[in-house]
């Protein structure tokens, strides 16, 4: 019981110092914010020993602010010794604190943290990789990508979608880099990253190397993410794309496709969406009459007509739901 | 004969003391694995930003299952609470199992409920449907009503009627917190092996809610539910977050479990007529997907997510408990290939065969060596020295491992601000070793009997609700 007295205690001690910096320090930090002090003036009379409190302040406001506060607030760091501090901090043994240098380095955009970033990716601890990828990403190192990808391969922690969840947070400079990636790559794993990139940046340009994949490869997730990607960009070639895959023999492929039509609300492929309210699985259908739904004036007429026919039928049913869903939706 | 029936019962006592040492030392060893994965866990999450999840629209979309029956007392406060989470995407489905009191006609009038056409999915084999209901002032709830068939048959209602990436279950009296959709779906987005995750539940008795949320942790009156506060931190702290680490997450409690959609599909969803419906799904999916994919996890999150209510009498307890035990037996049994089977690794060396030695013979062998011991103590079969050792494995061990959970739930998440409570949470961790425990045990050693020897009904259990 002394113990976990001691430790709250301890915590104690510690929220009171965090109040006490802040009701000490907050004022000079929001003068420094609108004034033209010099930052390095404002650190140096902060004492060393109070940085830990500083940091955790100076992270909620880093979150939040925006513009000339959030560059301001950024000089803090990117102009001050504590821009030392965090480079010196990398080479601690603790891997808590590597993170944390690590999270504040991402703020100084200079080749010489960008180099020291790259190296810190060899490591081989899952959380310092991940911070490290981030940081990187939030400097717009996007010319490590091919690097980054390398990397994550050959860490066996690393999952297709959490390597997907650190790399998205890259802005879209990384597309060409990708989109070239995609004509060597080997890894079913990589090639779907690519492509879920390509499709969340909206990246027109890697057409070609799309269709490609579409049509050459035999993996079903690979085929639904190229067809994701279509539905973002609109021309003659992933339109006559679609068309073939609407036939498709697999259920979720022809929801994709159908999905993909919808998106790019081509009329020529009207009739093909129509069709597909009589497809024999009750997912297409559904996906069907979605689609028609707001296509063009005759594929909601057409709905419509299914939904009062009184037969009783599949098609019927799911029209009836489809429009009264849709309609409660739009009177939000 | 005397002198083989002395034999006997000495060596059975010391087969007992083995015993105790043996789970004891077990869950030490837990309760370091257990401290290593919250430090891990708590590390990723101080560098983390979830709502990054949103920003990136990476996020799943999430149904959240309601089955209920006879929750007209409760039912529109908690759907109410629910459909203020915070996340992008979520439906909200309320499967009335055919209750007999005025539940669906509550949900109807108070969400200006409209009929729509049933659609047929018949992904999983249920009841019938009598009706579905799309919501006029709340876009994402839909009403289900259905003929009776328990509470796994209404689960699988709503599996049927979602179309969304994951499913959440929900007890209808459980008390969400307003982040849970967003802890509880994270895993999902990071690791695609992930088919289901499960959240620490935590006791709601004494704790101060409004509009269906906790708004201030305390601790209860009833001795009987704070007993439960220490036990739940307990097995929430060691029990799931050591097993985890093993890969070997055997129960996700019912009151608040997520899954992949699809993976429920492919195992058919929640056994109907089986007590202790969530422990036996949970297995199933290990059984079942480790085959086709053996990087397949069940993860879970150390977060207080879900509040509940602990029952504050000993006959609620006592059916709780023997549901429970039955619960945990049934599953073991159905899917008793694990055993020992090297393909699920450490799920079927070590953790498996926990189960079955320590929690379903347990407390059979527990209860009688309780009452072996005090046999030959009374008729001086065993020396005063042998009995404080056995003392001291069957009961220290316990009073050192419900303050070790103390210690680490005072090292990690805090949810009992005040330092009186505190020290009582201490208290309470040393006086539920001596009696609760013990009543505990006795409920799963009848529950066990009762198992194996033929009722194995569910056993209704009341609950007073919470005071908003």
């Amino acid at each position: 019981m002394t113990s976990v007295l001691t430790i709250r205690l301890i915590n104690h001690i510690r929220n009171k110092r965090q109040e006490k910096f802040i009701s000490k320090w907050q004022d000079h930090i929001f003068d420094y914010l609108y004034s033209n002090l010099n930052p390095q003036e404002l650190i140096s009379r902060i004492p060393k020993n109070k940085y830990r409190y500083l940091f955790s302040y100076l992270r909620t406001f880093l979150f939040n602010l925006k513009g000339d506060d959030l560059n301001r607030l950024k000089q803090l760091i990117t102009e001050t010794s504590l821009r030392e501090y965090f480079i010196n901090k990398l080479n601690k043994h603790s891997k808590k604190k590597q993170v944390e240098a690590i999270y504040f380095l991402r703020f100084i955009n200079t080749e010489e943290v960008v180099d020291l970033l790259v190296r810190t990716l060899k490591a081989p601890n899952e959380l310092i990789f991940r911070t490290t990828v981030e940081s990187l990403a939030y400097l717009s190192a996007y010319k490590n990508i091919n690097l980054i990808l390398d990397l994550s391969k050959k860490r066996k922690y690393l999952t297709k979608e959490s390597i997907l969840s650190m790399i998205i947070k890259f802005d879209q400079s990384i597309c060409p880099i990708l989109t070239k990636r995609l004509e060597t790559e080997k890894s079913t794993d990589i090639i779907y990253i690519i492509i879920t990139l390509l499709w969340h940046f909206k990246y027109a340009n890697a057409l070609k190397n799309i269709l490609n994949i579409l049509f050459y490869s035999g993996d079903k997730g690979l085929i639904i993410e190229s067809i994701r990607y279509l539905g973002e960009v609109e021309n003659l070639d992933s339109v006559n794309a679609l068309r073939f895959f609407l036939s498709h023999s697999k259920p979720e492929i022809r929801v994709a496709a159908i999905q993909a039509v919808s998106k790019i609300g081509d009329t020529s492929l009207e009739e093909n969406i129509m069709t597909k309210i009589l497809d024999p699985e009750l997912e297409v259908k559904i996906a069907a009459a979605k689609a028609m739904y707001k296509f063009s004036n005759k594929s909601e007429y057409k709905l419509l007509e299914y939904a009062n026919n009184p037969s009783g039928q599949i098609e019927s049913i799911i029209a009836k739901r489809i429009i009264i869903e849709k309609r409660i939706l739009e009177n939000d | 004969m005397i002198d083989i029936i002395r034999s006997i019962i000495q060596y059975f006592n010391y087969f007992i003391l083995l015993y105790f040492l043996a789970i004891g030392s077990i869950y030490i060893l837990l309760s370091f694995l257990s401290f290593f994965n919250l430090k891990r866990y708590l590390n990723n999450q101080a560098f983390k930003d979830l709502k990054d999840v949103f920003r990136l629209k990476k996020y799943k979309s999430i149904s959240l299952i309601i089955p209920a029956y006879n929750e007209e007392s409760g039912i529109y406060t908690s759907t109410l609470a629910l459909l203020q989470l915070e996340y992008p995407e979520y439906k909200i489905i309320v499967v009335n199992d055919g209750s007999k009191d005025q539940t669906l006609n509550i949900l109807k009038e108070k969400f200006d409920a409209v009929t729509v056409p049933y659609l047929p999915f018949d992904h999983i084999p249920t009841e019938k449907v009598n009706a579905v209901y799309i919501c006029k002032n709340h876009k994402n709830l839909v009403i289900v009503d259905k003929q009776n068939g328990g509470k796994a048959d209404a689960i699988n209602v709503g599996i049927n009627i979602s179309d969304s990436d994951l499913i959440i279950v929900v007890d209808a009296d459980s008390i969400i917190e307003r982040d849970s959709l967003l802890k509880m779906s994270y895993p999902f987005v990071e690791n695609e092996n992930v088919i289901a995750v499960g959240g620490t539940v935590r006791i709601a008795n004494g704790c101060q809610i409004n509009k269906g949320y906790v708004t201030s942790v305390d601790l209860p009156k009833s001795w009987l539910a704070k007993f439960q506060v220490v036990e739940y931190i307990r097995a929430f702290m060691f029990g799931r977050n050591g097993f985890q680490i093993m890969d070997g997450i055997l129960i996700i409690s019912g009151a608040f479990s997520c899954f992949k959609r699809s993976e429920l599909i492919k195992v058919n969803g929640f056994l109907k007529d089986c007590i202790g419906e969530d422990m036996e799904i949970i297995v199933r999916m290990h059984r079942l997907l480790r085959k086709e994919n053996p990087k397949a996890l069940i993860s879970f999150i150390p977060d207080p997510v879900c509040w509940t209510e602990a029952p504050e009498s000993t006959k609620i307890l006592g059916r709780q408990r023997k549901r429970w035990q039955k619960g945990t037996i049934v599953s073991l049994m159905l899917h008793k290939q694990l055993l020992f089977n090297p393909r699920y690794r450490l799920l079927g060396m070590i953790v498996f065969p926990y189960f079955v030695f320590f929690e379903m013979f347990g407390p059979i062998i527990e209860a009688i060596g309780y009452i072996i011991f005090f046999i030959s103590l009374i008729f001086g079969m065993v020396s005063l020295n042998f009995a404080l050792v056995l003392f001291s494995a069957a009961i220290l061990y316990g009073v050192v491992l419900s303050l070790l959970s103390v210690i680490l739930e005072e090292l990690t998440f805090r949810k009992y601000p005040s330092t009186l409570y505190l020290i009582e949470l201490f208290v309470i961790a040393v006086l539920e070793n001596f009696g609760y425990r013990q009543l505990t045990l006795w409920y799963r050693f009848v529950g066990s009997v009762e198992y194996f020897f033929g009722d194995r009904k569910w056993g209704h259990m009341e609950k007073k609700g919470f005071s908003s």
